[in-house]
């Protein structure tokens, strides 16, 4: 295998430069993630302790393996979209291990809103479903919820990929033999009762956990009973009079043990489908990607300085490295698994194209997964290419690209624009992951650019009607626009609206990349059947 | 010289004394009871014949047996080692009897000395000084508090029969003497079969200094020098030195002079050992053991001579070709005792299986009569194993046995090596101003704490059992020992919010919380509040290197099921680890509200408010569908209330008993 190699100067003043202003995109990076992790306000935390209750994030750590890496999804959903509500939009979702099974993990934050669902809390659920249907995951949800929140009804209630669909979503995993095992942690009322009720195996706990489709107050509205939630729904009710539940647990950590034991007994995690190579790491650092990734956004970056440090051994073997030059695709392994990789390395040409999609028509017949590395201006526009038929060859990738059914693996580490972002496996392609890089920017168009257009489209109206504007009202006509688009680009806003699973930096994405090849690696293979290819 | 001989011990000696008949070209055929079939000593002898059960009166103190099992495989004579049968005159009139030769001294010679009283006469004879006292033994308890009266205290009572420091007494006041007596002389008659003390005048602060004799039975009895044993715990010698620490001029020689003309009086035969007490430039004889001794290695050591051939030679008829001026020594040899006790729990013998014994292999001899997997029984002695250092100076033999001491690792029993070492560090050991009672005087005062460990060994031991308990690193990176713990780093410390483990110790526990694992391997780890850095490097054989900081020590760390076993240079420790889930389960149980699995009668109630009850325990019975239903303790507590009575109809899951946590 041919060995990529580096001319990088790690002590040059533009790396020096470049690692500063990435550092300070990881340090972003990491409180934004501390604000998700801590939960509700200090007081909450308290109170939900001083039930003798386990943080949400104790349970998690609690349930898993010692030393299983745990794989989160979604973690700053809803980042200043609810008010009062951190980063996670009061639900965890992520992936660990449980008696050496990968299980997906669905948790209520009960110490946000008490747990209340939003509109992005049955995304994020249902996002974690549907990655776990994909993978074949055993599903483990631990439910302490009041429910969904009112204001929020239409994110939450009548569409698909809302509350109904994490119910279809349980039904049919469960039907296609992937375990479905609730624990009820605090209440579940009305519509999140059927959360547990719908599982395969149910554990509660004495005391804290309660299960009812209408709450005391309800139950005394609609028809005068009094009743108390313990005889209403208790733990022990549902445990020896009604047989809703299957375990009952004497606190969480009980419940916790009981849970491990029901796993324990689930068939054993599948075979890798791929051979596994040997793990090694980079010939050079990973971290050196800070210093190499161009600060400025008009410097385009060396795609093949990024690769050498993301693959095992620096080892790329490149499929047609002298046609199409601005898409790299070739074969390398991340600790040990294959993977075939097309990373962009400037505007997207026909030939690009072209090359792009024989390469992954390679990668389906030879059952290897697809890493997009996106950092691409977009297609190139203008009458040659055009002449050249670039929309035809653009078609031909996406063609290619829609069809495979191999692991589909996203990462943005730089500009993602227009048609390009859609052709490199965005996010309405369905890729099994998505990830972004702090660097990362996306949208239809860059803040210049729409900022341009806008004040030209206004330029023209001012022309049209003989009216002129001066340059500062230009500018300031220009500053909200590109703020907007500024905004919308960022990272951030793709992971706050899930159109991303995750923000990860550089030095995390081999890891990140493995944990979830193993996963993919681990279910069926699914022929590809490719669409019609316009010649 | 014998063809085959049997050797009737155990243990390290059996080894040892097995060692020179391979040097000597003598067969050696073994004895062991049930509990020892698996025992190193059966496998290192090579052939061994199962003499009964694990009690030593079933097995190694079955004359018979002993005998039989002689003969059956063909031995000319037989080796007692010491204890068991070794100062059994009986015995050895019994092998001789047999037409066997006993490999040590003739049964008149141990009859006679057996007897404390008549040996101490048999030393008077011999014009060897002895300590005053009462003329010979009684059973008669006023005879003995009037031999008492007439001494000034303090003053000894010792059992007649007895030996090895057991059966002694020191009396300090005459308050309450006729009640020590009594006691004395039921301890006495039960230990030993006879009721009869001597009385002696007590030397305090004084050293214990014995001298090796052999004798060929014909008139001829040279020296080996002389042995210094002073430092003992409760008459238990402890370490034993060759030559003595300096000793007044001239004592040595009148020493030596004397423990030679007691050994021609009695025309002793074979080797022996003739014990005094030393206080100053005064000396008294003490007793002579007609046996081989624990300690004898020192003596070979400085030397150079295998007291075991002597043994062999002398009995087998070749004699003794040695002449006294044959013997010389050169240098200074050190013997430490490696026993299975705590010594932080008042020396109680500690049992179980052995997961790893290693000790080191250069410039010491080891004497050991176990090895990685053996099993220590409370049926016999508590000794593990000898070690022995020999140096051209006392403070060197010293020093290599602490580097030795340092260099052993016994896991699965607590041993004695951690007080030793305290023992080789004292000034009063190496300057010789020691005496036999300092250990029993200071002892209180040492910081013999049981679990001496620090932080670092918590974290030591808290890294093996996350490697420990990681899926098998074949089944790709979720269980890649790179991966452990791995998660999206924030600007937190990425600590587990939740203990993973807690490490118990004795009633000690201590909570973990780890950190992903770095990609060198380093681990960053709470051990309760205190954070650290580790990293641990295999070096193989369960060694490690340990780095903490700038510091790097080499440790070693096995776990055995659920104890993991860490040896690092603050001593040897056993942690129970204890993952989360099951510690909060196992302190903090359930309910502990016990409940009637259906409707029926109690038929039973075993147990009362506050009575103590085991995980497991059936507390009560309850008569159901013609069915005995039993209800147990889910854990161990104590009982705090009795919710029903026998003869009761009780509801399905009503509470019948509730059990509180033990204090």
């Amino acid at each position: 295998m041919s060995v990529l190699s580096s001319h990088v100067s790690t002590s040059s003043e533009e790396f020096a430069i470049n690692r500063a202003a990435y550092l300070a995109h990881i340090a972003e990076l990491k409180t934004r993630r501390s604000a998700a992790s801590v939960g509700g306000s200090e007081k909450a935390r308290a109170l939900h302790r001083s039930r003798g209750q386990l943080l949400p994030r104790e349970r998690i750590s609690a349930l898993l393996d010692p030393g299983s890496p745990f794989l989160e999804f979604g973690q700053m959903a809803g980042e200043g979209l609810y008010e009062g509500v951190p980063p996670g939009a009061t639900v965890i979702t992520g992936i660990g291990m449980v008696h050496g099974r990968a299980c997906m993990l669905i948790v209520n934050e009960a110490t946000v809103k008490g747990g209340t669902m939003f509109g992005m809390t049955t995304k994020r659920h249902t996002r974690a479903q549907q990655f776990a249907w994909q993978h074949r995951l055993p599903c483990i949800t631990m439910v302490q919820s009041g429910g969904g929140f009112l204001p929020d009804l239409a994110n939450i209630f009548p569409d698909e990929g809302q509350a109904g669909t994490i119910m279809y979503n349980q039904v049919r995993m469960s039907a296609e033999g992937i375990a479905q095992i609730a624990i009820v942690h605090g209440p579940s009322t009305a519509g999140g009762a059927y959360i547990p009720a719908l599982c395969d195996e149910v554990v509660i706990i004495r005391n804290q956990g309660a299960m009812f489709l209408g709450s005391p107050q309800l139950v005394y509205a609609a028809t005068k009973e009094v009743s108390d939630i313990e005889s209403l729904g208790g733990a022990l009710m549902h445990s020896t009079i009604s047989g809703v539940t299957d375990h009952l647990a004497e606190d969480d950590s009980h419940a916790l043990a009981i849970t491990r034991d029901i796993v324990a007994r689930l068939e054993p995690r599948p075979k890798l489908r791929w051979p596994l190579g040997k793990a090694e790491p980079p010939l050079y650092d990973p971290a050196e990607i800070y210093g190499l990734f161009s600060a400025d956004r008009k410097v385009p970056n060396n795609t093949r300085e990024i690769v050498a440090r993301l693959v095992d051994g620096s080892e790329l073997q490149e499929f047609k490295p002298l046609f199409g030059e601005t898409l790299i695709c070739g074969f390398a392994n991340i600790h040990g698994y294959p993977i075939g990789i097309l990373a962009s390395n400037g505007v997207m040409f026909p030939e690009s194209a072209v090359k792009g999609a024989h390469f992954m028509e390679l990668c389906c017949k030879r059952d290897v997964p697809l890493l997009f590395l996106v950092d691409t201006p977009g297609f190139m526009v203008g009458t040659t290419v055009e002449r050249a038929g670039i929309a035809k060859h653009g078609a031909k990738f996406m063609t290619a690209m829609a069809s495979a059914n191999v692991p589909k693996y996203t990462l943005i580490t730089g500009a993602s624009y227009a048609a390009a972002y859609m052709a490199m496996c965005g996010r309405g392609f369905s890729p099994h992951c998505m990830m972004m890089w702090p660097t990362a920017h996306a949208g239809l168009m860059g803040p210049d650019q729409a900022a341009t257009t806008m004040s030209m489209v206004r330029e023209n109206i001012h022309q049209r009607e003989g009216s002129s504007w001066t340059a500062e009202e230009r500018a300031n006509y220009e500053a909200p626009i590109r703020q907007e688009f500024s905004d919308f680009v960022s990272p951030y806003n793709y992971a706050r609206n899930l159109w991303c699973d995750m923000v990860i930096e550089p030095k995390e994405t081999r890891e990140v990349m493995a944990l979830l090849l193993d996963l993919a690696g681990r279910t069926k293979a699914i022929p590809t059947r490719m669409g019609v290819f316009r010649m | 010289m014998f063809k085959k001989i049997l050797i009737a011990n155990r243990g390290e000696i059996a080894c040892r004394i097995a060692r020179s008949c391979r040097r000597l070209g003598v067969s050696a055929a073994g004895v062991h009871s049930s509990a020892d079939s698996e025992a190193l000593h059966v496998r290192e002898i090579g052939q061994s014949i199962e003499i009964g059960g694990a009690p030593a009166a079933d097995s190694y103190l079955r004359m018979d047996r002993v005998i039989e099992a002689a003969i059956n495989v063909g031995a000319e004579g037989i080796h007692p080692g010491f204890g068991f049968l070794a100062e059994n005159a009986a015995f050895a009139r019994a092998v001789e009897a047999a037409g066997l030769a006993f490999i040590g001294p003739t049964p008149e010679v141990i009859d006679r000395l057996g007897d404390k009283a008549m040996a101490k006469r048999e030393a008077i004879a011999a014009g060897v000084p002895v300590v005053p006292g009462s003329e010979g033994a009684s059973d008669d308890a006023d005879k003995i508090a009037s031999s008492v009266r007439g001494l000034e205290l303090p003053v000894m009572l010792k059992a007649a029969a007895g030996g090895g420091g057991k059966g002694m007494r020191a009396l300090r006041t005459l308050d309450g003497l006729e009640g020590e007596i009594e006691s004395a002389m039921r301890e006495a008659k039960s230990s030993f079969g006879s009721p009869a003390l001597i009385v002696e005048q007590m030397i305090e602060h004084a050293r214990h200094i014995e001298v090796q004799i052999v004798g060929d039975g014909k008139g001829k009895v040279i020296h080996l020098f002389e042995r210094e044993c002073t430092l003992q715990r409760r008459h238990q010698k402890l370490v034993e030195e060759a030559p003595a620490a300096p000793l007044a001029p001239g004592l040595r020689e009148r020493l030596l002079a004397d423990a030679v003309r007691l050994g021609e009086r009695l025309n002793y035969r074979n080797v022996g050992t003739v014990e005094f007490i030393v206080q100053g430039d005064h000396y008294y004889f003490l007793e002579v053991n007609p046996r081989l001794q624990v300690e004898h290695p020192v003596t070979e050591e400085v030397t150079g001579l295998d007291v075991v051939e002597l043994m062999l030679r002398i009995a087998s008829g070749e004699g003794l070709l040695l002449n006294q001026s044959d013997v010389s020594i050169s240098g200074h040899a050190v013997e430490t005792r490696i026993c299975a006790e705590d010594a932080s729990a008042n020396f109680l013998p500690s049992t179980g299986v052995l997961s790893h014994v290693s000790f080191p292999s250069q410039g010491v001899r080891v004497e050991t009569g176990v090895d990685s997997g053996s099993e220590v029984t409370p049926w016999y002695d508590p000794m593990l194993a000898k070690l022995i250092t020999h140096a051209p100076t006392r403070d060197q033999a010293l020093d290599r046995m602490q580097l030795a001491l340092n260099q052993m690792s016994v896991f699965g029993v607590i041993t004695n090596r951690d007080f030793l070492k305290t023992l080789l560090g004292l000034p009063e050991t190496r300057d010789g101003s020691f005496h036999t009672r300092l250990i029993d005087e200071k002892m209180a005062s040492w910081p013999v704490e049981k679990g001496a460990y620090n932080k670092s060994t918590l974290a030591i031991a808290a890294y093996i059992w996350l490697l420990n308990n990681r899926a098998e690193p074949s089944a790709g990176v979720w269980s890649a020992l790179a991966l452990t713990g791995w998660h999206m780093a924030d600007s937190g410390d990425g600590l587990s919010p939740i203990p993973d483990l807690h490490l118990e110790c004795g009633a000690n526990s201590a909570a973990i919380r780890f950190a992903p694992l770095a990609a060198d391997g380093g681990l960053r780890l709470a051990v309760d509040d205190v954070q650290m850095e580790l990293n641990l490097r295999a070096l193989g054989d369960d060694s490690y290197l340990a780095i903490i900081g700038s510091s790097r020590t080499k440790v070693r760390v096995l776990q055995d099921a659920g104890t993991i076993h860490v040896e690092d240079d603050v001593g040897t420790h056993a942690f129970e680890a204890l993952p989360y889930l099951s510690y909060i389960s196992a302190s903090n149980v359930a309910s502990g509200e016990l409940r009637a699995p259906m409707m029926g009668m109690v038929l039973k109630v075993n147990v009362k408010s506050g009575d103590a009850v085991k995980a497991g325990d059936v507390v009560a019975i309850i008569e159901s569908m013609k069915m005995e239903m039993r209800i147990c303790a889910e854990a161990d507590g104590i009982v705090e209330s009795i919710h029903c009575s026998e003869g009761q109809t009780v509801e399905r899951n009503e509470v019948v008993v509730r059990v509180g946590k033990a204090e």
